[in-house]
């Protein structure tokens, strides 16, 4: 039987050596392998590309390979899938099946040696992988911290943990529906499920609660994996192996009995239904038989003379194309797939931390666009190759081509075909879109907005896509290499312009982004958009004239024949077009040069990169050189609407606030790439151009007489910015809009003194100019930096005025107070000034917003919004009226008589907090949709009006200097104090999903950090210690030790420093009030929330209830505690400690029944608890404030003692 | 109407010669091509029916130059290729619908009365509601054919039609093929000696891509008419009957060999004249025995 089997395989095995695509696809993925081993360890000058994982863990880490490889396996299905089915389905292809199955071989060992021979080969075919990682890391190309020493057992542990396992489970499956079905289109169905499946985990997975389903979800165990590492730091990254932890592990279980089964399952059904008998030809019962020999005596049937009419024939042909297509099992299965996903991942449109968005038409065009986009594309690249080539396999060529119908019809027919194809799934698209939204209960269709995005924009793009893809088809004359090509071709357009090439202009078929926005629509984007499309479709036209010059008709297979026949061809008419659309593709592509190269600033990454070194290089001496600082500014900014323009009118009023007399003015100028903006700039006092930088923008004056310490210089910017054409980026024209204009202070004006801002963060980049590595923030004790704050280097409290106009129908605005507003030639003026000095922070903003005014006693408080958008004014509003009534009551007052948000559009998504001013994101809050009693939501309008709102104080009045920590007295308070302005208003118990959202931020950050973790007290510009590591810490500090304590300390800090002039506050100035305001005994937890990186890891062992007396319940429940000292890089050790913990007992409703502090050891702890109700559940920090390693097991079900069942 | 075909040749690339320089002028009425398999027979068909081109030489089809208006051709052509197949889950009517919209047969009503006619012509009336990739080898063949007349063609070409069907479904292939037969030019490519002497009034011989001998049945009878010999022997004793004389075909008939000899003369040894075949014909000219 042994033999037998080892025959069997051998003879499979020997097929296969011989086969050249065997080699093919072995070095395909070794070359993918290096490419990606390449990109990860920086090969690519200008381009590092992580695939999700930190820059600090090695490529050659068993983690990244499993990653990586994992990945890249899931693109061996396709080879996987004819791999498997064609060792069944081959013999009934072939119909070599009778021969095979009448032979006296075993069956089953003939069987499995079939399918052991399929994993062998794909075993050795995917080794390839692991070889070509390895390969990249040889020789020196790979930067060297990015790689570690080598280790064998890296690169063979993915293939223990996933390949191997992955390729029996897919085999199997595969092999049972190949042995079922006996064809390989049931089995490339399953293929596009399995791929469904990993796309619909990771939807699933973008929710916190949904890890275990998640990562159950996902065949290939990719996420799974993703998941299992999510809390991982760098260093456990490098130098722990993925084992099989919870997620994985049930992930692996499941899929490996998935697999067994199947395989099970195809041996043991095989034997009876091996050979497969055609139901072909003979009559069907009740058909009457043929007939006597001699044939009835019939002439051929008369007809008027054929008519030929090439339209007609073109009509029947897309008729019959059409039907074919649509019969298709594969076009079916693909469109189910692709609506199916749409579902499942559509009710997750628009989420924000897990909360709901109203699927408002925009949001549900850029979730199809990004997802059932691949479903299209995958549709388009299969069916041309089945449209073009239907004759040729269905073996009906001979006939059809023997027909006196055009080339062109046929060809026209097919590529009309598939592009009514497009434009019936774009029909199904609303459709899903629009039952999206219902189910969501909104009804604001936008049916117009619809058909603008997918007829008007998007179909023009496939117009474009199917002309290359049958000229590719054509001219190759095989459909699978053409469908080859075609994939490179998608990873040349996706990754072009992140390798340098980033010209619209040479990558077919790119063209400028047109976003759509409520606020904004499509303004002159989509213009834009449509003219590069028309660019590309005079080259489609001309791909199409050759498609029809090379078309395959009869048996013209020979180069010779098909040279003759090309010839042939070329008549005045195809010669005419290939001119015609040739030289307007040569035309349009300069005129648009001529846009986007001329009019506009064509700048690559690269360039500025090399431009921002040699800035850096050039100017940093002037870093601290003694300059001038601003100290009033008057404004005067005229925005145009609809030219997209504007004039700008900048007074500023500069300071020598040194104890030196200052003589040089380095100056930061519109650099000659800013194209459209002209600008003078004119001093009150003589001066000399030292240097005129047009190259970097940099304008050096000399001062004569010098400056004097307190003495002021008045400088005026005028400029006029007036764009033209087409910008190769749309985001370079997207600073004055039709309607929402949103720029900040330096976007058109000068930036006074050296900005180190410019200069390149990243170290890996850094060392490739021979830079030394740059510090995030400067060091805490950094005596120059003391005198600089964080928020401006030119300068910090200045008096601020502005006149701001707009068109007529329009709102402008600028921090102050409107003093005065008025008409002028069809345009309105706004004069607004602050009766107090500010931060040199400030923006401009115009639209056509509606209004909303209310009061908080003498605050005014106004949100301007898009008419459409009214959703969450009202709670806005609320928002701030809650946090000033509750800052009031516990930090002191609001510095302002005037609280205004301003909607604009989604071009950015952020708010942002200018001086009584929050510039706030269509994108984020506007179309919110929570339900404020379903306990999963978090108000996310509310609160970020809150920690906006908060910033007016953490920023406005405590402005700290630039170095580590300043982020701790901005950024982590406005979190804090906004948190417990929701905590006000929703409850304590209600915070848990907010801070859990925040913990899976912390940690997940962490994970991803690219240098070292940072302290909160020293934070750097590292948001998940700043934003989600500060509200947690600071909330539990608050648990610890009181709200009095924590806010009577902050409270105590805003008296001490608000308003404060250079030298400015550092966060340790906080953390010693903390210390002196909390009890001594509370002092170590304050420096390891704040000054140390520690984290626990508490899951609750048991629990289990027993019934004291009616109303009386004794829950006992076992708690395994540590705690964790992490050095920066992520190394844990445990220490012993003594902390107390929430314990909670909840009932089966989810309200806590029991919810108080005990103190814990480090190792395992019995608590007993006694509750009024029968417990549900208990555990340990239900709320998730603490830094929890392990976050989601902290609640566990309690059982009844004794009762077996339920332990089961 | 008349097929001259002159001086064509063609080379495959990779090297196969598979025509040389043929000659033929095919009159109207059925015309047989007749030769083994990889005569060229194929490549010749398809090269008329302007699937192919020809190195050099010409086809003309009354004033149609085939292979430079291929279009004009295909207006008045009737193909049958040797092998073909057919769209999957299409019903016979609803495929010839499909066909003879794309032969110009554009009115619907027009359209239908044709479809009917073909499909009772090949007697597929019964089965027309039926996928025709379920049909038989000898319904899919009558099917071929019905696609074929589709538009009146005044050239109808037909490849290898009857390879594979058993006796009666030839008969009625061959039934249908008589109906069509009379004004116009069918060529029927056969490796099978009794379709030409059954249907054809004329033929050619074809054999590694040249054109041996253009005949008609009663021509080639008269050529070979008593050179013909049979004799009866064992077995062993062929391989020195070959060497001794022109063998140009033997069967065994009760445990012995009957062998059939081609002499202008008859031979020396136990020889008796005998009625001579178109087959025998056939072979001598395959054979090389005659020139």
């Amino acid at each position: 039987m042994i033999q037998a089997f080892l025959a069997n395989l051998k003879f499979e095995l020997n097929i296969r050596r011989k086969s050249a695509s065997s080699y093919i696809y072995f070095l395909l993925f070794f070359a993918f392998a290096a490419l990606m081993g390449y990109a990860a360890g920086g090969a690519f000058k200008g381009v590092t590309i992580s695939f999700g994982f930190s820059n600090k863990v090695f490529f050659n880490s068993a983690v990244a390979l499993t990653g990586f490889m994992a990945l890249l396996s899931a693109f061996s299905l396709f080879i996987l899938a004819p791999a498997f089915g064609q060792a069944v389905v081959k013999d009934y292809a072939n119909q070599f099946d009778q021969i095979i199955y009448s032979s006296p071989a075993n069956r089953r060992i003939f069987l499995a040696a079939r399918f052991f021979a399929a994993l062998v080969f794909m075993v050795l075919v995917l080794s390839s992988m692991g070889l070509g990682l390895w390969f990249s890391t040889l020789f020196g190309f790979v930067l060297p911290s990015t790689v570690k020493a080598n280790h064998w057992l890296n690169y063979a542990w993915p293939y223990v943990l996933i390949l191997i396992p992955n390729l029996f489970n897919f085999g199997s499956v595969f092999f049972l529906i190949a042995t079922k079905s006996k064809k390989m289109a049931p089995v490339y169905i399953v293929t596009i499920l399995l791929f469904m499946g990993w796309l619909m985990s990771g939807q699933v997975l973008s929710e916190v609660e949904n890890k275990m389903l998640g990562s159950l979800l996902d065949p290939f165990g990719i996420n799974a994996s993703m998941e299992s590492i999510k809390y991982w730091s760098a260093d456990q990254q490098n130098t722990l192996r993925l084992g099989f932890e919870s997620y994985l592990l049930y992930n692996r279980l499941l899929w490996g009995a998935v697999g067994v089964l199947c395989f099970a399952a195809s041996l043991l059904s095989f034997e009876f239904d091996a050979v497969k008998f055609k139901a072909r030809g003979g009559m069907k019962a009740g058909e009457p038989s043929p007939g006597a020999v001699p044939a009835p005596s019939h002439a051929v049937p008369l007809v008027s003379a054929p008519v030929y009419s090439d339209f007609k024939m073109f009509t029947r042909q897309l008729r019959f194309e059409f039907g074919q297509v649509f019969k298709s099992i594969y076009l079916q299965a693909l469109v189910l797939a692709g609506v199916c996903y749409m579902f499942v991942a559509g009710q997750g449109v628009g989420r924000m931390m897990g909360t709901n968005t109203f699927p408002v038409t925009y949001t549900i065009l850029d979730f199809v666009g990004g997802s059932f986009d691949l479903f299209l594309l995958i549709i388009v690249t299969f069916f041309a190759g089945e449209v073009v080539w239907r004759d040729r396999d269905q073996k009906t060529q001979q006939i059809i081509d023997s027909y006196p119908v055009p080339n062109f019809v046929l060809l026209m027919a097919k590529y009309v075909t598939l592009v009514a194809v497009v434009c019936i799934l774009f029909l199904t698209v609303i459709l899903c879109g629009m039952l999206i939204q219902t189910f969501n209960g909104y009804t604001n269709f936008e049916l117009p907005l619809y058909f603008k995005t997918l007829y008007g924009l998007r179909l023009f793009s496939y117009i474009n896509l199917i002309s290359l893809v049958f000229f590719i088809q054509v001219l190759t004359g095989n459909k699978y290499v053409s469908h080859g090509i075609v994939v490179v071709y998608y990873m040349a357009y996706a990754w072009l312009s992140s390798l340098g090439f980033e010209h619209l202009l040479y990558n077919f078929n790119s063209v400028p982004s047109a976003r759509y926005s409520d606020m904004n629509g499509f303004a002159q984007f989509a213009g834009h958009q449509l003219t590069f499309r028309l660019y590309w479709f005079t080259l489609a036209f001309a791909m199409m004239t050759a498609a029809y010059l090379f078309w395959q008709r009869g048996n013209l297979t020979d180069f010779k024949d098909r040279r003759k026949e090309f010839r042939r061809r070329m008549t005045g008419v195809t010669k005419g077009a290939l001119a015609v659309s040739l030289s307007a593709f040569a035309v349009m592509g300069a005129v648009l040069f001529y846009n986007t190269n001329v009019l506009n600033a064509y700048v690559t990454g690269s360039d500025t990169e090399k431009r921002t070194v040699e800035y850096e290089k050039k100017y940093s001496p002037y870093k601290y050189s003694p300059g001038l600082q601003i100290t009033a500014v008057n404004a005067t900014v005229d925005i145009f609407p609809e030219t997209a323009g504007g004039n700008f009118d900048m007074r500023y009023r500069l300071t020598n606030k040194t104890k030196q007399p200052v003589d040089t003015l380095l100056i930061n100028v519109p650099s000659r790439y800013r194209k459209g903006l002209n600008y003078s700039l004119t001093l009150d006092r003589g001066s000399k151009i030292e240097t005129d930088d047009l190259e970097l923008g940099v304008r050096i004056y000399r001062l004569s007489p010098a400056v004097q310490p307190g003495e002021t210089v008045n400088a005026r910017y005028v400029a006029g910015y007036h764009p033209r054409g087409i910008p190769n980026s749309a985001s370079d024209s997207r600073d004055i809009l039709h309607n929402g204009t949103f720029f900040n202070q330096n976007t058109f004006a000068p930036h006074l003194g050296y900005n180190p801002e410019r200069e390149l963060s990243q170290t890996k980049t850094r060392a490739k100019y021979g830079l030394a590595p740059r510090p995030r923030a400067p060091a805490i004790t950094d005596e120059k930096e003391r005198s600089i704050n964080g928020l401006s280097r030119e300068g910090t409290w200045i008096d601020f005025e502005a006149t701001v106009s707009t068109s007529g129908d329009q709102i402008a605005i600028a921090p102050g107070y409107l003093q005065k507003t008025w008409q002028e030639g069809g345009r309105k003026y706004f004069h607004y000034k602050m009766n107090r000095p500010v931060l040199n922070f400030y923006s401009f903003l115009s639209g056509r917003y509606k209004v909303k005014t209310d009061k908080w006693k003498d605050v005014n408080l106004e949100v301007y919004f898009h008419p459409a958008h009214e959703y969450n004014v009202e709670k806005m509003i609320q928002a701030s009226k809650d946090t000033l009534e509750y800052f009031n009551q516990w930090f002191g007052p609001y510095q302002f008589t005037q609280y205004r948000i301003i909607e604009f559009p989604r071009y950015a998504s952020f708010a942002q907090s200018f001086p009584n001013t929050v510039p706030f994101s269509e994108a984020i809050g506007f179309i919110a949709h929570v339900k404020p009693e379903d306990p999963k939501d978090v108000d996310f309008p509310y609160f970020v009006t809150a920690h906006e709102l908060a910033h007016q104080w953490w920023g406005h009045q405590v402005i700290p200097a630039n170095v580590q920590g300043a982020a701790l007295v901005t950024e982590s308070f406005a979190e804090y104090t906004a948190l417990l302005v929701m905590e006000k208003k929703y409850g304590h118990a209600r915070m848990k999903r907010f801070l859990r959202q925040e913990l899976e931020g912390y940690l997940s950050g962490r994970q991803q950090e690219d240098e070292y973790e940072s302290p909160l007290a020293l934070a750097e510009s590292q948001n998940y210690v700043y934003y989600q590591k500060g509200s947690l810490a600071l909330f539990a500090l608050k648990e610890y030790v009181g709200d009095e304590a924590v806010n009577g300390a902050i409270r105590e800090y805003l008296q001490k420093v608000k308003f404060q002039e250079a030298p400015f506050t550092i966060s340790s100035e906080f953390v010693e009030i903390l210390k002196r305001k909390v009890e001594p005994a509370h002092r170590p937890l304050v420096e390891d929330l704040l000054e140390k990186i520690v984290l626990f890891e508490n899951r609750p062992l048991t629990a289990e209830y027993k019934k004291l007396n009616e109303g009386l319940y004794e829950v006992r429940l076992k708690v395994a505690a540590k705690k964790l000292n992490s050095d920066k890089n992520g190394k844990e050790t445990a220490v012993p400690f003594r902390q107390s913990f929430d314990v909670g007992v909840t009932d089966a409703k989810g309200e806590f029944l029991y919810l108080k502090k005990h103190s814990f050891n480090d190792g395992e702890n019995e608590i007993v608890v006694q509750v009024a109700k029968p417990p549900d559940k208990a555990g340990i920090d239900p709320l998730n404030y603490i830094l929890d390693r392990s976050p989601d097991d902290n609640m566990i079900g309690v059982t009844l003692v004794g009762d077996e069942k339920k332990i089961l | 109407m008349a097929l001259s075909i002159q001086n064509l040749s063609k080379t495959y690339s990779n090297g196969v010669h598979a025509l040389k320089n043929v000659n033929l002028k095919i009159p109207n009425g059925m015309f047989g091509l007749l030769g083994p398999n990889g005569a060229g027979k194929s490549s010749l068909m398809r090269t008329i029916a302007t699937l192919q081109d020809a190195d050099q030489g010409s086809v003309m089809f009354d004033s149609i130059n085939v292979l430079q208006d291929k279009e004009a051709l295909r207006r008045t052509l009737g193909y049958l290729p040797q092998e073909f197949g057919v769209y999957p889950k299409i019903s016979a009517e609803e495929l010839l619908d499909y066909l003879a919209t794309l032969k110009g047969i554009t009115d619907a009503k027009e359209r239908k009365t044709l479809i009917a006619g073909l499909l009772e012509l090949t007697n597929l009336t019964s089965s027309a509601k039926r996928a025709v990739a379920t049909y038989s080898g000898g319904m899919k063949q009558r099917f071929g054919i019905a696609q074929a007349l589709i538009g009146k063609p005044e050239l109808i070409i037909v490849d290898e039609p009857t390879a594979g069907l058993d006796p009666e479904e030839r008969l009625r292939f061959y039934n249908i093929l008589s109906e069509i037969g009379g004004s116009v030019t069918v060529i029927l490519s056969t490796h099978i000696v009794s379709d030409v002497s059954d249907l054809c009034q004329n033929f050619a011989i074809i054999n590694k891509g040249e054109v041996l001998t253009q005949s008609t049945p009663s021509e080639a009878f008269n050529t070979i008419k008593g050179k013909v010999w049979s004799t009866l022997i064992e077995k062993p004793d062929l391989p020195r009957l070959e060497a001794a004389h022109k063998v140009v075909a033997s069967k065994f008939t009760m445990g012995k060999l009957l062998v059939k000899v081609y002499d202008r003369e008859k031979p020396g040894g136990e020889f008796t004249p005998i009625e001579p075949q178109l087959e025998d014909f056939y072979f001598a000219h395959i054979k090389g025995f005659i020139q």
